[in-house]
């Protein structure tokens, strides 16, 4: 078995404005509460806009979860779509995001690794406001399962 | 550590993947999930996130504290998620039942540029049919 050494991948894709995956959304307050429901999340600071204002925000709060949750979405479904998985993520909440402010999401090759047989790929994510202040960022390591998939993700050729 | 267990039904999988923007037909239609090679539904990545956040707030509402959360919640003041680290195994589907292990690490505290911070790390297994589904190391901050 043959090991690919992990190495650094600059892209430049204007197709996706310099991203390798990138979504854009608008959290309403009708997505907060779809959230809040379906994991039961009870804290003000997500729905109640006077008591989060009480706690020093200037508006409701995207939960961080929520925002792992879609990050976690948008690269699994970019690896099925490329015949991998997503095998891990790690993020950090570093200032919050709003109700309502316009928020993208994306994606970057940051390195490659693993086996010929069973590629790896690393990718920094991010989470940015409307002012470009990333809320959340970290990793997502998504597991291929062809050599011949990577290649092409190096080359630029993924759709 | 505790265990705790869930049964986890289409409509869950339905309600979480509609509350991230999760459309795609895998979650929503038996058939489609089928002919993808699930056994049923396939829940989101980050579904255990329905299981693990509720473990704790699953309370009457004069069981809760002022700002919603748990009234027997070890964290004060103005908190917040911190972050998260997660390993996937083996999708889980709908039909499956999940054992959660809970676990708590010592909480850590540092100065931050706002007063003194408490960070606390609270690890869950998500265990289907004895084999992992989901390791979360889940981040917690509070003052």
């Amino acid at each position: 078995m043959s090991t690919i050494d992990t190495l650094p991948v600059d892209r430049d894709d204007s197709r996706r404005g310099g991203h390798l995956i990138e979504r854009r959304f608008v959290p309403t307050e009708i997505e907060l509460f779809m959230y809040c429901a379906a994991t039961w999340n009870t804290h003000r600071i997500h729905y109640d806009r006077d008591y989060a204002r009480l706690e020093g925000y200037r508006d409701l709060v995207v939960p961080g979860p929520m925002q792992a949750a879609r990050l976690g979405q948008m690269v699994a479904e970019f690896a099925a779509a490329n015949d991998g998985r997503l095998a891990a993520m790690s993020v950090r909440h570093h200032a919050p995001l709003y109700c309502n402010d316009a928020a993208t999401m994306h994606a970057d090759v940051a390195s490659l690794g693993g086996t010929a047989e069973v590629p790896r790929v690393e990718l920094a994510i991010a989470v940015v406001d409307v002012t470009g202040v990333a809320a959340t960022s970290g990793t997502a390591t998504l597991v291929l399962s062809g050599s011949a998939k990577l290649l092409r993700l190096v080359d630029g050729g993924l759709a | 550590m505790t265990p705790h267990t869930f049964i986890v039904s289409r409509a869950e999988v339905r309600r979480f993947a509609l509350s991230i923007g999760a459309t795609d037909a895998v979650h929503h239609d038996v058939e489609a999930a089928h002919a993808a090679g699930y056994r049923d539904l396939v829940a989101p990545a980050y579904f255990f996130q329905s299981l693990g956040l509720s473990i704790g707030r699953l309370l009457p509402a004069d069981e809760l504290r002022a700002d919603g959360l748990a009234g027997d919640d070890n964290l004060a003041g103005n908190v917040v998620a911190a972050g998260s680290q997660v390993t996937f195994g083996e999708p889980i589907c709908a039909g499956d039942e999940v054992q959660v292990e809970v676990s708590e690490q010592p909480p850590t505290v540092k100065q931050g540029s706002k007063g003194r911070l408490t960070l606390h790390t609270i690890n869950r297994r998500y265990v289907v049919n004895e084999s992992v589904a989901v390791d979360e190391a889940y981040l917690r901050i509070g003052n």
